[in-house]
Parts: structure tokens; sequence; C-alpha cells
């Protein structure tokens, strides 16, 4: 016979316990556990320049893939070995992970800086290009964004 | 959902609820993602197949697997579908609209929404200004007693300009931060919540989520959210097909607005009436002058045809209305003796106007180029056909949806054409009061019993789907 009023009450406790820890969350990928992916495609220029900044910034925070991540267990028993043995593992492989990763390393350090040479050669270049337009078209109306 | 594209995992639960998490965890760990619905679907399954002490040990760690690997709403959001499957509460409903403190048509269509769904759920009406209970009933002759008003005021447009009245998303600035992320934190807390005010900034984080569409009014930006809903309804086909090529987004459903101005009875003889009922738009959007305009120059051309003929404008307005002068200094310029303006009407006198009434004029639409500035649908074109008054209406627009040309009313294309439509039926009056009977019919379409049987059937079908609950028909 099932205990329908324990699960019952197990699932209020549950949901007491998310929403006390929701309450302290103001950010909305955090309480998504991952960042809002845009949809580039029809996005006006100055939306597309604040994306562009902020997934720049991402990849700056992330570019090293050698950076150590906690080591957890989801078990409510035998929790603390799984997570010493995972950290032994991870001692033993790290020779191995960081002689290939440590290339990776390098080459996204690299890319991210190639990235940004370009982002600011593209900030100079619409600098030029709004000085030219002005000594051009010194009347010309602000272009409107049309679908 | 294709239930068949989960079938190991249907099958895992039903097996072990400690197989059903081991294929969890392998999938979350490999990206895999696994929509709410089957999630919480499958979770149903697992506590209603195994011993409670199974089930005890489980559910603990199935919400921490949760929590941690795709956040901690996605947690909230399964524990909820359980309590709502298990019938420990009611669903929950969130209702949020930015301007349900100014009385509108699109305001009327989620009050009316909340007013039909609130025996089945507890509903919140989100509004960012103060707004009573009793007001929105009073306004739109409801009944909301079952439901509660929830004020979140937003900083940014507090801080911006308190004295106005509407909340403009357009005025938000996209390179700073979302002032909406307020709105789109509280939806975290229903189990459907409801945009109702096409404000595509919000981001749904509850288990089920509408976006009521009137207009798609702005473009895209960095804080289109629209795609995150589960459903996308328009008020009409031409809302729908402009949610397709402005936003490449395609509504799920459509459901026209609830219309409810229809007669308790018709009178046989109407009398020479020529109606236009819509609202005094500052902008002059809805076209009063145009029509003054045409029938003056009808009744110069055809001075014997329109004899007993009388104009009568009608609408809502703001004072100090700058297009209302206009259409004073052009009458007082222009006397006549058949055209008869008034605004702002009591209720009951528009409904005795409606009745007397024989054709109805609408001229929104005409001559414009912008999508959003033809009729997105039409109320006042739905209200007259509910009284047996012939429609004329602009050809475009959702009043291509409401008038059934030559059967229970006209469109038109051109002042010309309107002219020889109107002038038409003037001469044939038993066909004109043929055209009037079918507009009759064709206005219960519109009722507000329509709308509310729609919407019963479409969120009980939706809740039903999404926790697998079960309604008292």
């Amino acid at each position: 016979m099932k205990d329908t009023e324990e699960i019952d009450r197990e699932i209020q406790r549950l949901k007491k316990t998310l929403s006390e820890e929701k309450e302290n969350i103001q950010a909305i990928e955090e309480l998504i556990g991952g960042r809002i992916k845009v949809d580039l495609w029809g996005l006006g220029e100055k939306d597309l320049e604040k994306m562009t900044w902020e997934s720049f910034s991402f990849l700056e925070r992330n570019k090293d893939c050698l950076a150590p991540t906690p080591i957890t267990s989801h078990r409510e028993y035998g929790g603390g070995i799984i997570v010493a043995a995972k950290k032994a593992l991870r001692a033993l492989t790290r020779w191995y992970a960081e002689l290939i990763l440590r290339r990776q390393k390098e080459f996204d350090g690299e890319l991210i800086q190639i990235l940004l040479a370009m982002l600011l050669r593209l900030e100079k270049m619409n600098g030029r290009i709004g000085a030219l337009e002005v000594l051009t078209h010194p009347a010309s109306p602000k272009k409107e964004e049309r679908v | 959902m294709a239930v068949k594209d989960y079938a190991p995992w249907r099958r895992a639960a039903e097996k072990s609820p400690r197989h059903f998490l081991r294929l969890l965890r392998r999938s979350l760990a490999r990206n895999k993602a696994i929509p709410q619905e089957v999630l919480n679907s499958l979770a149903l399954t697992v506590i209603q197949t195994h011993p409670s002490s199974r089930v005890l040990r489980f559910l603990p760690r199935l919400v921490q697997t949760v929590a941690a690997e795709r956040g901690l709403q996605s947690a909230w959001n399964l524990v909820a579908s359980l309590e709502v499957a298990l019938h420990h509460r009611k669903p929950t409903i969130g209702l949020y609209d930015n301007a349900a403190h100014y009385i509108g048509g699109a305001q009327k269509y989620g009050c009316t929404i909340a007013s039909a769904l609130q025996d089945d759920f507890d509903i919140t009406l989100i509004a960012n200004r103060p707004v009573a209970r009793s007001q929105l009933e009073n306004w739109y002759g409801l009944d909301l007693s079952r439901c509660r008003v929830k004020v979140i005021p937003i900083p940014y447009f507090e801080k911006k300009d308190r004295l106005r009245e509407l909340i403009d998303a357009g005025e938000v600035d996209t390179s700073q931060e979302n002032p909406f992320h307020l709105i789109s934190l509280e939806s975290g807390h229903y189990d459907l919540f409801i945009n109702n005010c096409m404000l595509e900034m919000v981001y749904p984080l509850a288990n089920v989520s509408i976006f009521i569409t009137h207009f798609p009014e702005r473009g895209k930006s960095r804080f289109f959210y629209v795609k995150k809903y589960s459903q996308i309804v328009a008020n009409s086909l031409y809302t729908a097909r402009w949610i397709r090529q402005k936003w490449d987004l395609n509504p799920h459903q459509h459901l026209y607005p609830p219309v409810d101005m229809e007669a308790p009875f018709v009178p046989q003889e109407k009398e020479n009436i020529i109606l236009s009922v819509s609202r005094f738009d500052p902008g002059g959007n809805k076209q009063q002058l145009k029509m003054i305009e045409v029938f003056q120059h009808i009744s110069r051309d055809q001075p014997e045809k329109l004899k007993g003929w009388r104009l009568a404008v009608v609408g809502g307005s703001i004072r100090d209305n700058p297009y209302l002068g206009k259409i004073n200094g052009h009458l007082s310029r222009n006397p006549s003796s058949a055209i008869e303006l008034r605004t702002n009407l009591p209720a009951s006198d528009l409904k005795s106007l409606y009745q007397k009434a024989k054709i109805f004029w609408h001229f929104c639409g005409l001559g414009q180029t912008d999508p959003a500035k033809v009729e997105h649908f039409g109320m006042t074109v739905a209200e007259a056909m509910q009284n047996g008054c012939v429609p004329i209406a602009f050809r475009g627009g959702g009043q291509m949806e409401i008038v059934e040309d030559t059967v229970s009313g006209f469109l038109f294309s051109t002042e010309k054409e309107l002219a020889e439509k109107t002038l038409d039926l003037i001469g044939r009056p038993g066909f004109l009061g043929e055209i009037g009977k079918q507009a009759l019919e064709r206005g219960k379409r519109f009722r507000r019993e329509v709308f509310v049987d729609a919407v019963q059937a479409y969120v009980r079908d939706l809740v039903r789907a999404g926790f697998s609950v079960s309604f008292e028909s």
C-alpha cells in the first residue's frame, strides 16, 4: 500500500526548500542554469553590438580550459568517497589532460585575441564610416530599421 | 510532445527509479535536452509505479540532479507539476498586463480569459500600476471575484515618468538591463503564465506559458523572448500573418476577441442612420474626418438618394484631442445638419444607436501603408453586426475575417467603391434588410460565450497535456 501522505509531505518539503533558495536569486540565467540564447537574426545594429561584447566577455572569462572545476557528488550516501576517488583520478590524469589541453588553451587565447582585434577594428571602421557619412550627406536622416 | 521519442525513458521510469535517474544524469551530462513537460510526466510515472519507500528515496535525488544540471527553476517547476498532477492544489495562473490599469480592448480580452478560467485555476492578475479588481469588473462587466490582483511596479518606468499613464516598452534602452526581468521572475511562481500585453521582453519561467499577441508592434531586440513561450496566440488571422512576417514565428492558436454588444432584440424598423463607432485617435488613425468628407461629398452629388439619412460619428476621446479639434473645425466651416458628432457616449446610448442604425461605416486602414495602423481585428464592426447593422468596412486587416463581402456586409478599397456600395444599399431597402439579417447571424460568431468556450477548451487541453490533470466538464 502506498503511503501517499508521506509522498505529499516530501513534495511540500522539497517545494518549500526550492522556494526559499529561489527567493535569493534575482538573475534569470542563474535560475535557468545557463545563458539565455539570443537569436541574432533580425537584431538591430545597436543590439548586435551589445550582444557581441557580452559574448566576447563571456569567452574572455571562460577561455582557460585548464581552470579547475569543483568536484561534487549528488549521492546521499557515499558521496565523500566518490568525491575523494574523483579527486585522485583527476590528480593522476592531470599530466595527460594538460598535455592535450595546453595547446587548446593557447589556441583559445590566440583566437580571443584575434576576435578582440577584429572587434576593435570594426569599431574604428564604423567611426570612420560615420564621419564620412556626415561629410557626404550632412542632412541625411537616420536610417530606420525596417522589417 | 512526441511520446515515442521518450519511450526508453518511460521504460526506465517504469523499471526502477534508480535506472531512470542514471539515464537522466547521463543525458544531462551529455547536454541532451529533455523537455520540461516530459521530465514532469516521467517523474509522475515513477511516483505512480513504485512503492513509497523507493519514491521517497528517489524524489530528493531527482530534484537535486535537476537543480544542479538545469537550474533551480526547472526543479521548482517539476515539484509544482507533481503537486498539480497529484491534486494537492488547483493549477495557478499569472496573467500579466502592463496596461491593466487602463481601459482597453486588449485588457478586456485578458480579463475575460481570467473570468472564464477562475473556477478551474487560482488566478493572479499581474499589473504594473495600481488597479482594483472592482474597477476591472466595472469596466468590462465581468465577474472576477475569484481572481486576485498583484501590482509589481517597474522602477525603470517609475523613475522615468510616473505621471504618464502607459508603460511603453518601446522606450526601453536595450543596451541597458532589461527592466521587465522583475516580471520574468514573477512568472516563475505560477504553473501557467499568460503574457496578455505582447511584451516580448518578459522571459517565461512557468511550466506552461502563453504569449497573446494583439499585433507584433516591435521588431526583435536582444530582449526578444517570444520563442520561449509554449504557445503563441493571435487575436486574428491578420495578426497571425504579421507574427510570421515580422518575427518569423508560427502562432499556435487564434482566438477572436469577445464582442458583447448583442441587442436583446433588433427593431423591425430601423432608422436611416449611417453609424461609425471608433475611438477618436489623436493621430487620426480611424479617419473620422475622411468619413465626414465622403458623406458630405455623396450628399452633394446625390442629394435625392441620401435624403433623410444622417451620419452619426461616435467614439471615445481624451480631453483636448487635437484630432477632434480638427473635425470640429471642419464642421464649423462646412456645417451639415445630417452629421452628428458624439464623444464618450454612455454604453446604453451606444447600444441604442447600434440598434437603430441601418449601415455601419469603418474606414480604419484606408490609405495606410503601415500594417500596425490597419485594424488588427475590428471590434466595433462585429458590434454593429450583432445589432443587424450592415457593415461597409475597409478591405484590410481583421475586418476581412469578420465581414463576408456581399454576404454579411461589404468591403471597400476606395472611397468611390464605398459611395457606390452605400448608395446601392440605400436604394434597395429589401436587400439591406436581408444583409442585415446575415450580419446579425455572423455577429454571433464573435459572442463572449464563444470566446469563453474556446478559451476554456484550449487552456484545459494545455494544462491536461502539461500536468496530466483532469477537469470536471
